[in-house]
């Protein structure tokens, strides 16, 4: 899934690191979600959300407008 | 903003391949306990292989040891699971997975082999061979989402 979290977590000022110890989560697990190679909880997108004041599907995109009637799979699951 | 946080960023290259910042202190311990008893474990068996001169309780005793260390181990790893983040435990799972699927392969798949001819395995052969296989799964798994 894309998300746009390195740039949210640049625009803080905050590295892997900071933005890890934030989220109670490993650093790995930071890297990984913004390289779009695991897509998190959705607790932990929750987590994410709160912490950068955004909507969820603001911070990730599962796929073109269209394909997935255009709300993301984390959305979906948010809402359900 | 980020002044009051602690800068936790992994040193050593162990803890750069663990990406742990908030357990490292379980890595360590886990490693250490693994590491005990591997030592323990080939200790004893090449001490009794020795035929030592020694009585049978305290045969027993050599023997007994190093599965109090094993049994720390899986206290250690219980815990250290339980402290981990949701990719680390998703990690470790695919490690159990296929830790545990080649150790159902072999131990069902290998007796019809031992039938055919083939060498026997002993049951530390077959776990060793479980802890390989668990350690190959999560090195994978580690990669896949590094």
């Amino acid at each position: 899934m894309n998300n746009n979290l390195r740039v949210l977590r640049a625009e803080h000022g905050w590295s892997q690191a900071e933005l890890a110890i934030r989220l109670e989560v490993s650093r790995q697990t930071v890297n990984a979600i913004e390289t779009g190679k695991y897509d998190p909880s959705l607790p932990l997108a929750f987590k994410l959300s709160r912490l950068f004041g955004r909507a969820i599907e603001d911070m990730f995109d599962d796929g073109p407008i269209g394909a997935t009637s255009g709300t993301s799979a984390v959305t979906k699951r948010a809402k359900a | 903003m980020t002044d009051h946080i602690e800068q936790t960023e992994p040193k050593t290259r162990l803890g750069r391949i663990h990406g742990y910042l908030h357990s490292p202190g379980d890595s360590y311990q886990l490693l250490g306990w693994a590491l005990a008893w591997a030592i323990a474990f080939v200790g004893a068996s090449w001490f009794l292989r020795s035929d030592p001169a020694i009585s049978a309780g305290a045969a027993w005793i050599v023997a007994v040891a190093p599965n109090l260390l094993a049994l720390g181990v899986v206290v250690v790893y219980l815990r250290f699971l339980r402290n981990a983040d949701e990719l680390v435990r998703r990690i470790q799972l695919e490690g159990l997975a296929v830790g545990f699927g080649v150790g159902v392969v072999l131990s069902m798949g290998y007796q019809l082999l031992e039938r055919a001819g083939a060498p026997e395995l002993s049951f530390s052969d077959l776990a060793a061979i479980m802890m390989f296989a668990f350690v190959i799964g999560v090195v994978r798994a580690n990669r896949q989402y590094s």
